[in-house]
């Protein structure tokens, strides 16, 4: 996709969001280039499926191109409100995929010529896909958020709807239960060279 | 190191490694996305999109019929004028009708120019 420099890359996300509510086409590039890759990582971490992470990052971007006429100013942080709604989706799959085997979750692709190091990178990501899988929907949400995302404990209260408290014991819970999870597997994880 | 410190030191590693290897969009994704973007701009601007047939109005339709509102101005104009001239007349204003109808003057009428056949015969 040919997206040339528009001259709004040092923009907040709120202001290109409202110059986007006024017709700036250009805006709308910047902001697709700038949050879509968030969406698609979160969803992805969420539902470990690219097609359906790719259907939700779609949908939640369509929703804030919606959103964008009624937007108030300083109510909210566009990626706060983004995460939501990613949230929101990804729950409601989880919720209709239920009965899904973890042997559903697909292989990375990654058909590149064999560079040791990066297939062992894959494999230690797909572990921690499959123990993420595990963690019931909640803590998996805010230990994705929390470590991977790399947010604060009071944005992820906002995205949630929970208190910051809350927060900190889902991924407090959540992290020793990957831990526990991924113990098993310290030889396929490379604890040992970490 | 214990087992536990192992796992949790391995565990955010994993987590920063993660972290550093975000899942990158297609060039499609992105164009859908955008493509959504200004088709949803589009649906606002009055300009990128032609308006529907609007049926008009009554009152819209009256003054289109007489050629916009400056013939209607024109009209109104010269009906006021003419319901003010009816309740208060100039002096100089002749009450036609009522001369018509009433006037004590009789009138006649007079042939001015002979028929051709008398004239022929004035001539013989």
């Amino acid at each position: 996709m040919d997206m040339p420099y528009d001259g709004h890359e040092d923009a907040s996300d709120e202001a290109l969001l409202l110059l986007y509510g006024s017709g700036d086409r250009a805006a709308a590039r910047a902001l697709t280039l700038r949050l879509t890759p968030r969406v698609l990582g979160y969803a992805t971490r969420l539902l470990n499926d690219v097609a359906e992470a790719e259907d939700v990052a779609q949908e939640a971007m369509l929703r804030l191109w919606r959103v964008a006429p009624e937007w108030r100013q300083g109510e909210a942080k566009v990626t706060t409100w983004l995460y939501r709604v990613v949230t929101n989706l990804c729950t409601d799959r989880l919720r209709r995929r239920r009965g899904v085997g973890l042997e559903n979750i697909a292989e990375p692709a990654d058909d590149s010529p064999g560079v040791e190091a990066r297939l062992q990178e894959a494999a230690r990501l797909r572990a921690l896909d499959l123990g993420l899988a595990q963690l019931p929907g909640r803590q998996r949400q805010a230990v994705v958020l929390r470590h991977i995302e790399g947010l604060a404990n009071p944005e992820i209260a906002q995205i949630m709807r929970i208190s910051t408290e809350a927060v900190e014991s889902l991924t407090a819970r959540g992290k020793r239960a990957l831990a526990a999870i991924l113990a098993g597997r310290r030889e396929e994880l490379g604890y040992n060279d970490v | 190191m214990s087992d536990r410190a192992t796992e949790t030191h391995g565990l955010d590693a994993l987590l920063d490694l993660a972290r550093q290897t975000r899942a990158e969009p297609s060039p499609a994704l992105l164009g859908r996305v955008y493509a959504d973007a200004t088709a949803e701009l589009d649906l606002h601007d009055p300009q990128a999109v032609a308006l529907p047939h609007r049926k008009k109005k009554p009152v819209a339709a009256l003054v289109a019929a007489v050629g916009g509102w400056p013939a209607m101005v024109g009209m109104a104009t010269a009906t006021v004028a003419g319901v003010w001239i009816g309740i208060s007349p100039p002096d100089g204003l002749v009450n036609l009708g009522g001369g018509y109808f009433y006037s004590e003057t009789d009138l006649y009428f007079t042939e001015l120019m002979p028929t051709l056949d008398g004239f022929l015969e004035e001539e013989q």
